[in-house]
Formats: C-alpha cells, sequence, structure tokens
C-alpha cells in the first residue's frame, strides 16, 4: 500500500510537533524516519497509525483518504517502543488477539498465530506469560502480533531501542528479512542513524517537526540538501572549512578555485572526514589528537574553534603538535550557505 | 551485636506493642475464652465449667438465625452493587480532565465524615413524609414507601445507605488502580482492532483485577462487620422488628443489652470464622487467576 502524507501537521497546545510533512512512501518499501529526539518522529507515525488525528493536512493509503479514519479501522500492524504486550496473557492469546477482535474462528485462530510464531522463530514459548520472556523475544511476540493479520501496513517505533547491541543486529536484519518475504510497506521510527541506514530502502531526516530529506540512504550520506543533513549523518561528524564566493568563483581553502553560480557570500564547504587527506599542498594545520578507531587511525586537527577529523591511509603516521597540509578533492566537497542551504556546483 | 539491637528494636516497639497487647490481644484471647464459658460467675469473674454450651444456643437460637440471614443478605446487596458502581464512576472521573479533582472530593467525602451525622442525614432523606427519596419517587408517580418503620424496607435503606457510604474509598482505590494501566495498551489494543467495550473487557478489567480483588477482599469483611449505621439509622434499633438486626448488633444486644458475655462471644467467633473462611476462598480464587 503506497502511503501519502499530504501537509500534515500536529500542534499540541504551543508546541507544533509536526509541521507540514509531505511524503510518498512507496508500496513495499521499508523506510526509515529518523531524526533526533523531540523531532516528531513519534508523533508522525502515530498520525499514520491514527492514534493522534493530524490538526492539519491528511494521510492517503492508497488513494483512500483515511485521516479521519480510526485506528481499529486502518488495518495496520504496529509495534510499540515498549512492546505493550498484554502482560495477563500467553504468548499465543497475545498473538491471536487482533485476530479474535476480527471475529476469526478460534481454530482457524490458532493456526494463523503460530504460523507466525514460527516465522519470528518464537513457536516454543507459545505458553509463556511475556514477562517470563527476554527483551528480543518480547520484540518478536510483538511483531508476531503486528503481523498475524497480514496488514498491509507495518508500524515500528524505535523497536530494537531497548535491547543490547548485538541483539539490535541481529533483529534488524531480522525484521528486514520478514519485510522483504512479506513485501509490506513498513514505516521504521529510529533514532539511530546506521539502523536507518542499514536496513531502509528510504530514509525520511526530520528536524523540529519538519522533513528534511527523503532520500535514498546512499544520497543521504553523498548528497545532503541542507547542512542539518550533512551534520546529522556520519561518525565521525562532518568537517566544515569557512570559504567565500566571489564574483561566480568559489576560492576553497585547499588551493583551487571552482566555478560556482551564486551570489558573492560567505559559505562553508563540507568534508567527510575519510575524503581529506594529508598532502603536500593544501590547508596547513596542526595536528591535536592521534587516535585509534577500530582498524582504523583518526587524527585531530585544527584549532579549539574549528576541529577536524580525517583518517590517516596506510602507513601513514603523524605526530601531535606537528603542522601537517590537508587536501580534498573537488567532487568530495559540498557547498552550504549560512542559512544551511546546499549551493550546487555545476560539472 | 545482633542481640543489642533487637533489644532496641524490641524497646521501640514495646509502647505499640503495650496498646496492641491490651486492646487487640487480650481481648481476642479473653472473648475466645469466654465463648467457651458454660457457667460463669461475673460478679466475682469466677468460671465453674467450661463447654460448647453457647454455641449450642447459637444454633438453636432464632434470633441469631436472622442475624446470620440478614447479614449476608446485606453483604450480597453492598458488594457487588457498590463495587460496579464505584468501578464505573471510576472510569468516567477518570477520562474527564476538568472538574476531576473536584468530583473526586465529592465522592470522597462521605467516607471522612462521621457515620452518625451521615445516618441523621439518611434518616430525614429516608422520612416516609418530608424525606427527598419518597418526593423524587413520587415525581415518578411511585407511592411513598416506609423506608424506615416497614420490615421489608429496612433493610434495602440500610444497604443503599451504606452502598453510598463506601463508593468514594472504593472510587480512589479504583482510580489508583486505572492510572496504573499504560496507555500503550490501550493504543494496542485499539491498532488491534478493539472498540471501547473489548477494550473494557481485555485491556482495563484484567489489569484491574488486583484491585479489584483488594477492594472485594475490604468490602466484604467491612460489610460483614455492619454496625455503626444500623445503630444511627434505627435510632439504637435494629430497625423495625429485628428486620436490619445483623451479626455485630446481636453480639452488641447480647453483651450490652443481656450481659450474655458468654453468648456474645461466641456470636463473634462464628462471625469471625465466617470471614475468615470467605477471604480463604477468594485468596484461593485470586492465586488461580490474577497470575502475571
Ligand atoms: N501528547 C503530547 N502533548 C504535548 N506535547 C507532545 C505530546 N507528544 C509529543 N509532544 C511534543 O512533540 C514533540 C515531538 O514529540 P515526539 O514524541 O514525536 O518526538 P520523537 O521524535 O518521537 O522523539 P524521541 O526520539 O525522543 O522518541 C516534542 O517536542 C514533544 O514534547
Ligand atoms: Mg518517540
Amino acid at each position: 500500500m503506497t502511503i501519502t502524507l499530504h501537509n500534515i501537521s500536529m500542534k499540541f497546545n504551543n508546541t507544533t510537533a509536526v509541521n507540514q510533512l509531505s511524503v510518498t512512501i512507496p508500496k513495499g518499501e521499508l523506510v526509515s524516519i529518523l531524526g533526533p529526539s523531540g523531532c516528531g518522529k513519534s508523533t508522525t507515525l502515530f498520525m499514520l497509525a491514527g492514534l493522534y488525528e493530524p490538526t492539519g493536512g491528511s494521510i492517503l493509503f492508497n488513494d483512500k483518504d483515511v485521516t479521519k479514519l480510526t485506528p481499529e479501522k486502518r488495518g495496520i500492524g504496529m509495534v510499540f517502543q515498549n512492546y505493550a504486550l498484554y502482560p495477563h496473557m500467553t504468548v499465543l492469546q497475545n498473538i491471536m488477539f487482533p485476530l479474535k477482535m476480527h471475529k476469526m474462528k478460534k481454530a482457524e485462530a490458532k493456526k494463523k498465530a503460530i504460523e507466525m510464531a514460527k516465522l519470528v522463530e518464537i513457536d516454543h514459548l507459545l505458553d509463556r506469560k511475556p514477562s517470563m520472556l527476554s527483551g528480543g523475544q518480547q520484540q518478536r511476540v510483538a511483531i508476531a502480533r503486528a503481523l498475524v493479520r497480514e496488514p498491509e501496513i507495518l508500524l515500528l517505533d524505535e523497536p530494537l531501542s531497548n535491547l543490547d547491541a548485538r541483539l539490535r543486529l541481529t533483529m534488524r536484519e531480522e525484521i528486514r528479512r520478514i519485510q522483504q518475504a512479506l513485501k509490506i510497506t513498513t514505516v521504521f521510527v529510529t533514532h539511530d542513524q546506521e539502523e536507518a541506514l542499514s536496513i531502509s530502502d528510504h530514509v525520511l531526516l526530520m528536524n523540529q517537526g519538519k522533513l528534511m530529506q527523503f532520500d535514498v540512504p546512499s544520497n543521504l550520506y553523498d548528497e545532503p540538501n541542507h547542512r542539518f543533513v550533512a551534520s546529522f549523518i556520519g561518525s565521525p561528524s562532518m568537517n566544515y572549512f569557512d570559504a567565500e564566493i566571489v564574483d561566480g568563483t568559489l576560492k576553497t581553502p585547499f588551493g583551487y578555485d571552482l566555478a560556482i553560480e551564486a551570489p558573492n557570500q560567505s559559505v562553508q564547504i563540507a568534508v567527510r572526514p575519510e575524503n581529506l587527506y594529508l598532502s603536500t599542498s593544501g590547508l596547513k594545520e596542526e595536528v591535536r589528537l592521534v587516535e585509534r578507531v577500530g582498524k582504523d587511525t583518526l587524527a585531530v586537527i585544527g584549532n579549539d574553534t574549528a576541529k577536524k577529523r580525517l583518517f590517516l591511509q596506510k602507513g601513514e603516521t603523524v605526530e601531535v603538535g606537528q603542522a601537517v597540509y590537508v587536501q580534498a578533492d573537488k567532487d568530495t566537497i559540498r557547498v552550504f550557505q549560512k542559512t544551511g542551504e546546499r549551493i550546487y556546483i555545476k560539472e | 551485636m545482633k542481640l543489642k539491637d533487637t533489644a532496641k528494636a524490641f524497646l521501640y516497639l514495646f509502647p505499640a506493642l503495650l496498646i496492641i497487647g491490651v486492646f487487640v490481644i487480650y481481648p481476642m484471647i479473653k472473648s475466645f475464652l469466654m465463648s467457651f464459658y458454660a457457667d460463669y460467675d461475673f460478679f466475682n469473674d469466677v468460671v465453674y465449667r467450661y463447654g460448647l454450651d453457647n454455641f449450642i444456643y447459637l444454633w438453636n437460637d432464632e434470633v441469631f438465625h436472622q442475624a446470620l440471614r440478614n447479614t449476608f443478605i446485606f453483604v450480597l446487596g453492598v458488594v457487588p452493587i457498590s463495587i460496579i458502581l464505584s468501578l464505573w464512576i471510576a472510569l468516567m472521573l477518570n477520562s474527564i480532565t476538568v472538574l476531576s479533582k473536584f468530583f473526586r472530593t465529592v465522592y470522597f467525602i462521605p467516607f471522612v465524615t462521621s457515620v452518625v451525622a451521615v445516618s441523621i442525614v439518611w434518616r430525614w432523606i429516608f422520612h416516609s413524609n418530608y424525606g427527598i427519596m419518597n418526593y423524587f419517587l413520587g415525581l415518578f408517580g411511585i407511592d411513598p414507601i416506609q423506608w424506615l418503620t416497614s420490615t421489608e424496607w429496612a433493610m434495602p435503606a440500610l444497604i443503599i445507605l451504606s452502598i453510598w457510604k463506601g463508593l468514594g474509598y472504593n472510587i480512589i482505590i479504583f482510580l489508583a488502580g486505572l492510572q496504573t494501566i499504560g496507555d500503550s495498551y490501550y493504543n494496542a489494543a485499539r491498532i488491534d482492532g478493539a472498540n471501547r467495550w473489548s477494550r473494557f473487557i481485555h485491556v482495563t478489567l484484567p489489569q484491574l483485577a488486583p484491585t479489584t480483588f483488594f477492594i472485594t477482599i475490604i468490602s466484604i469483611i467491612n460489610s460483614f462487620k455492619v454496625f455503626d449505621e444500623i445503630y444511627a439509622l434505627f435510632d439504637g434499633q435494629a430497625g423495625p422488628s429485628n428486620s436490619a438486626l445483623t451479626v455485630v448488633y446481636y453480639v452488641f444486644n447480647k453483651f450490652y443489652g443481656e450481659w450474655d458475655f458468654g453468648v456474645a462471644s461466641a456470636a463473634a467467633y462464628v462471625l469471625f470464622l465466617i470471614i475468615f473462611i470467605f477471604t480463604l476462598i477468594q485468596f484461593y480464587i485470586s492465586k488461580k487467576k490474577i497470575t502475571y
């Protein structure tokens, strides 16, 4: 099912949690909603579910307007951040509950529930109460309950945030596997960018209730359309250099100029740490710190107000206090206005 | 060190223990013994013979049987209605946002007001000629009812008063219980397609089970022990021709009216046994039902 959000807004008293959001989520895709805490991710998801009614705009499932439809009638599946498994029911009863609410015959409902439990590999736990399950097992039960009615839309609100690092990794692959097996349109809320970038077809990046960028993960990383996106995505974070545009020419700190179609102004040039490298010419900076990050060596250069990070190549060594020249190729630099908007360099 | 600590703790507890001992433990043991006094001279506090005579007396006493019957009718009349009504009001209070604090206070007032004052007001409400109850019933074309002076209506009047009086306490406890149920369960149930009624049956009621269990036990115990309301409502009587005579009232009559300490103690222990058995049954049921 295709989901279309048309200018939806949500106001609580004085705060605008979601502001004029418009986006189309293609059928059968897994889309992540990503953004810092409090940016309106859960609110957006709750509006998709029908638990909140937007204060403005409309929501379409395929071409049907569902803005005013109650959650009972939307036919979606949802996994909550804390799973919300009914504590007084067994695992089997939890999974059967949506079927029971839709008046399915008991024998048939049981058969379906067991099938679903097998899919998420918890069929050996059917008689347990949720309190006797581990976090990962509870999450699978929650997924099974959300999927048992074969909804056309699955919503997940930070389903992995309660799990330890290793389990998160396996569970997110699990979610991807199930999603692809069932070809179900899925919206996945997370504030973990690595999670979002690794499993999604598209990522919806939000900030302060506004849509910042809706794109495929690689574009979000390589072609951010706003400085916020550039800063939010990637770890270690983006490096920024001040530069000037004078008469259609961008004067880079790396010693070369680029033709650019923009009025005269001060801009910022963004370069990812892996695209910054030591050279014999370019920008001269002092090395402040050298540290090991996994298999790579990271050097921190610059002064207190403007630190930059770069990864050293194999065999390169630098000392703290040493002056070095850094360089970035012109196809790896991204230019942003002071207000944050991107300025594209034409080829 | 251990011994010293224990001694110190005992010293702190001693005043409380003394009071409990004199006013609770001693009377309990004494009345237990008294229930077996078969031949007793209370002027000189001499017991000539112990035996089951008092219990045999109760077994044959028509008045005691009536007291037992009335007590059971009272419990059956008060407990279920009181629980359902207070749950219903608690649900309403829980869903309104404006004035909910005000209403909570209003419902709690009967609980903190003296039984005697409350009962005097209700005597006026139930008055057959000037009472507001009959006035309202009259608006619907119902003839005046002799609430306090007829044998059929004395018990219903007492039940109505007691339900009203217990409401506030039950509502507060139910509200506390309702507030512990997380929104996410209701949200999940809505997503799963549960309508308002299904959410009540499948989320609210099961999650509220421990609260309901607590309220049921407290209500049953309190109802079995009803006394003050009767005394005040019927002006020191047990209703017209004992129509509102309960077991505690029977104990009171035997003790202060007839100075028959043995029978009074025996009746008190019969009541204790009944309450004890009921509570055991409830614990047994709740163990099987409330499991999470
Ligand atoms: N019921 C509510 N009443 C008032 N304000 C709310 C309510 N729900 C959310 N908000 C506000 O709306 C904004 C967005 O909240 P939301 O829960 O959608 O954030 P989020 O992106 O899910 O954050 P997190 O990652 O911390 O879960 C926040 O500023 C929050 O304070
Ligand atoms: Mg959230």
